[in-house]
């Protein structure tokens, strides 16, 4: 992968596939110090992959829309379930 | 409880329906090497995992499998989408259309339905996590003979992925059977069942 451009510039596509990278990065870290929980190295990776993932969905919704049914932010309006879903190649 | 991202756990776009590819690949919805099957099980016998770090690896592994799950149901939907009953009808996929039409059901690939005797919540961590490492290989292996029979490049991508998924959890959980047994005595690990005996006998 290329580096990523700041997520306030990138793309709505990019920032989408960011938040996929980030998020999927925090989850498999996180089952691995389910069996791991003394590793401190696995720790510190899980807790920077997961200071990005915050932020890059924070962007993604301040720019673009939900992702979640209750964000950090106020909404301007509600396209929670009016923006296509996932299966629909929403994004 | 639960929170939901409205995002697949990896991108799934497939621009060519094709039913027949369909009627194989929701045997990973509702088949016996599923994944209802899988997050049902793990979900369900979390409950009585006396050991909480093997509770919570089988909530955050049963969270990832209904992940999956919509990431099939995802895929069996692109694959019928916009089809006629005569395309449908052309491809073998008039059994399934007579009842659901284009929608989602869990059944296998033989057509049949989805049955919670598929998994196991036996109340005995160590019963449970050797079935959980079993059923972790035999979706792998649905998987691997769905990537035999699966040429469209948007449609064995995700496959790939959920396969390397399994091997992931299969480690997991085999770390987790570790665990078990490393509180237990290594004479006989049969002893008595950690999740039952120290609650109820004593």
């Amino acid at each position: 992968m290329n580096k990523p451009n700041r997520p306030q510039q990138m793309t709505r596509n990019e920032l989408f596939n960011w938040v996929s990278m980030l998020g999927f990065c925090a989850f498999d870290m996180a089952l691995y110090l389910d069996t791991h929980p003394d590793d401190e190295e696995a720790l510190n990776y899980f807790n920077q992959c997961n200071e990005l993932y915050r932020s890059a969905k924070d962007t993604y919704e301040e720019q673009f829309g939900s992702l979640r049914m209750i964000p950090n932010q106020p909404l301007d309006s509600w396209d929670w379930n009016t923006a296509p879903m996932p299966w629909e190649g929403g994004r | 409880m639960w929170n939901y991202e409205k995002r697949l756990q990896y991108p799934i776009s497939i621009s060519t329906p094709n039913a027949k590819l369909a009627s194989y690949i929701i045997s990973q919805y509702g088949g016996p090497d599923g994944e209802l099957s899988a997050s049902m099980r793990y979900l369900s016998q979390r409950f009585s995992a006396a050991n909480p770090r093997v509770a919570g690896l089988l909530t955050d592994i049963g969270t990832e499998e209904l992940a999956h799950l919509e990431m099939i149901g995802a895929i069996v939907r692109q694959l019928t989408k916009g089809l006629s009953a005569q395309e449908l009808e052309k491809a073998g996929f008039a059994p399934y259309y007579i009842d659901h039409t284009a929608g989602v059901w869990p059944q296998a690939a033989g057509g049949i339905p989805f049955n919670a005797c598929e998994f196991q919540s036996s109340g005995d961590a160590i019963a449970d996590l050797v079935e959980d490492l079993a059923a972790e290989q035999k979706a792998r292996k649905t998987y691997d003979n769905i990537l035999r029979v699966v040429k469209d490049p948007e449609v064995a991508d995700p496959i790939r992925f959920l396969r390397e998924r399994e091997i992931v959890h299969f480690q997991r959980f085999g770390e987790a059977l570790r665990m078990v047994q490393e509180e237990l005595d290594s004479r006989n690990f049969y002893a008595f069942n950690p999740d039952f005996d120290c609650f109820n006998n004593k």
